[in-house]
């Protein structure tokens, strides 16, 4: 099954949870829809939360679903390295090394 | 044909583009709902915290402190009001791309996913150990209390009471029925007539906002009114933020259509007859009567929080905090986040949501006797429409300074300084969209 065909299954399911908050809905760009497991991880934690309101809480979807990847460094470093015209790029700017790799850490293993 | 003729023309042509390009993208920002997390049982954690008023960071806080803090920790949300209305996305109500009713959140999922109790009454007044309800009633015996009431609004120069700005002069800084009102005025002004804008010094509510503003209303003027102008009468000495960017929009993009009028001083708002006289430099006594007149007010943390001697702001007019845990430097034991405090970070709802998070994990650590993250950081980002179909952005990352106990944008982030997007583009608009819904939902679901 396609990555997009997967993604509209989700969308359909979706709709049919939406309840309170119809507008609040964050648009698909590869949102997860069921609830996975938090380990309770709360290191490096409040420093991802800066993540959250737009990649979702816990990275569960807006932009870009970072919840349980392990390839967020990468992807990291490849904005840093890109063009810095986005908005993505210039809120990379303000965070240490170390910070984003705290980051990427905490996302591998939330 | 002169040139503003040509401009308005030009512009209603766009304005139909432009318009059924925004439904275009509307049709894709409601698609899924947002994920809701287990709320732990293990956490260890227990006690009581009392969250007064739900907006961005009222609600984040709610949320967030059952969420890390676990079934243990009773969490009580106390909000006048059934549902909060965004402000973010709220000028695109007086362009008629949206209406109220979608940017009203409810606090639903709040009471039964995550099992805050609401308590929906009005609040006479707080202490460190209670809060006193307006009908008499006391709510005490919690841990910590969590204020994030937003602002209150000065009245203008000339002005008598604040129901003016209710009935005849809508400042529409807090999205509701002043909203409304502003939009109804637009449409029914002569078509020739003026929209005049008052912009209070910072530190005030969304420092983007009126710029932005400004532009989408003048871009629906262009359609709408090709006669009519917006004056921007600015308190400021200059355009506080995102200048190249406001700058382009008021000098090209809307050339013709926004008079931009820096360093003025208002010195009296008639409500009657829409008059505004202001000082500018050395000009003195300058009269300008507007079709519509939208004054900004100045802003300041409600009474609430000055009868409880929260208020020691070096101006006095906003509650000053340790930002490792936003506990107020008055008050131990009460918390403020958000515009009502005195930080060096902007008044906005991205940024109130990510002190909300840096404020619950200090409250989690103080409940079992640690001391707050040291390091916290917190960001802001906030996109701007400049048209029905074209945003920009601003972003920021706020590091905390152990020397001078602020939140600081590092040297490594363009010299210390705010970025923000390149130019107002298409794309933009489409990511601001994304934006507002997952910023909603990390916050109200």
């Amino acid at each position: 099954m396609s990555i997009q065909k997967i993604l509209k299954g989700l969308a359909a399911v979706s709709l049919m949870l939406m309840t309170t908050i119809a507008d609040a809905a964050p648009p698909t760009k590869g949102t997860i829809t069921t609830a996975p497991t938090v380990t309770g991880n709360a290191q490096g934690r409040l420093l991802a939360s800066n993540c959250f309101q737009c990649h979702g809480t816990y990275g569960s979807g807006g932009f870009y679903p970072l919840f349980g990847k392990g390839n967020v460094s990468s992807t990291l470093t490849k904005y840093l390295s890109g063009s810095s015209d986005s908005i993505m790029a210039a809120h990379l700017k303000g965070y240490t090394p170390e910070q984003l790799q705290a980051i990427a850490d905490y996302f591998a293993n939330p | 044909m002169n040139r503003r003729k040509f401009l308005g023309v030009t512009a209603s042509g766009l304005g139909l583009l432009t318009l059924s390009s925004f439904s275009a993208f509307a049709a894709r920002d409601s698609n899924t709902a947002p994920v809701q997390f287990a709320i732990p049982t293990n956490t260890g954690i227990n006690g009581h915290i009392v969250v007064l008023g739900g907006g961005m960071a009222g609600a984040t806080v709610a949320k967030y402190l059952r969420l890390w803090g676990g079934t243990g920790l009773q969490v009580t949300l106390v909000e006048k009001s059934a549902a909060y209305t965004s402000n973010i996305l709220s000028n695109t109500v007086l362009t008629g791309q949206r209406t109220l009713a979608n940017l009203a959140y409810h606090y639903d999922t709040l009471k039964n996913h995550y099992g805050v109790t609401l308590i929906n009454k009005e609040v006479a007044a707080i202490d460190a150990a209670s809060i006193q309800f307006a009908d008499g009633t006391v709510l005490s015996g919690h841990d910590r209390l969590v204020v994030a009431p937003g602002v209150e609004f000065d009245l203008m120069p000339g002005m008598t009471s604040v129901d003016e700005y209710d009935t005849l002069i809508p400042h529409a800084w807090k999205a509701g029925p002043q909203t409304t009102l502003l939009r109804d005025q637009l449409i029914n002004m002569t078509d020739g007539a003026d929209v005049v804008i008052t912009i209070p010094k910072a530190p005030y509510r969304c420092p983007p906002g009126p710029y932005e503003r400004a532009c989408v209303i003048a871009d629906w003027l262009k359609a709408n009114k090709p006669n009519s102008q917006v004056i921007v009468l600015d308190t400021n000495a200059d355009i506080l933020v995102e200048k190249d960017n406001f700058n382009y929009a008021f000098t090209v993009t809307h050339a013709g259509v926004i008079d931009y009028r820096p360093g003025c001083t208002i010195t009296d708002v008639d409500s009657a007859t829409r008059v505004v006289t202001y000082n500018q430099g050395l000009s003195l006594d300058n009269t300008v009567e507007a079709g519509v007149l939208n004054p900004i007010p100045p802003q300041r943390a409600p009474k609430l929080l000055a009868d409880a001697g929260l208020l020691n702001s070096p101006d006095g007019r906003f509650a000053a905090v340790d930002v490792l845990s936003y506990e107020s430097t008055a008050i131990p034991g009460i918390h403020i986040l958000g515009d009502a405090s005195s930080t060096t970070m902007p008044k906005a709802g991205h940024i109130g949501n990510q002190q909300a998070k840096t404020c619950v994990d200090a409250i989690l650590r103080m409940l079992q006797g640690q001391l707050p993250d040291p390091s916290p950081v917190t960001n802001s980002a906030c996109f701007t429409p400049i048209t029905a179909s074209t945003a920009t952005w601003l972003a920021a990352v706020y590091q905390y300074d152990p020397g001078t106990k602020k939140m600081v944008i590092p040297a490594q982030h363009n010299n210390g300084t705010a970025i923000s997007a390149p130019t107002a583009s298409t794309r933009n608009y489409q990511d601001m969209l994304t934006w507002f819904n997952s910023l909603m939902g990390d916050t109200f679901a």
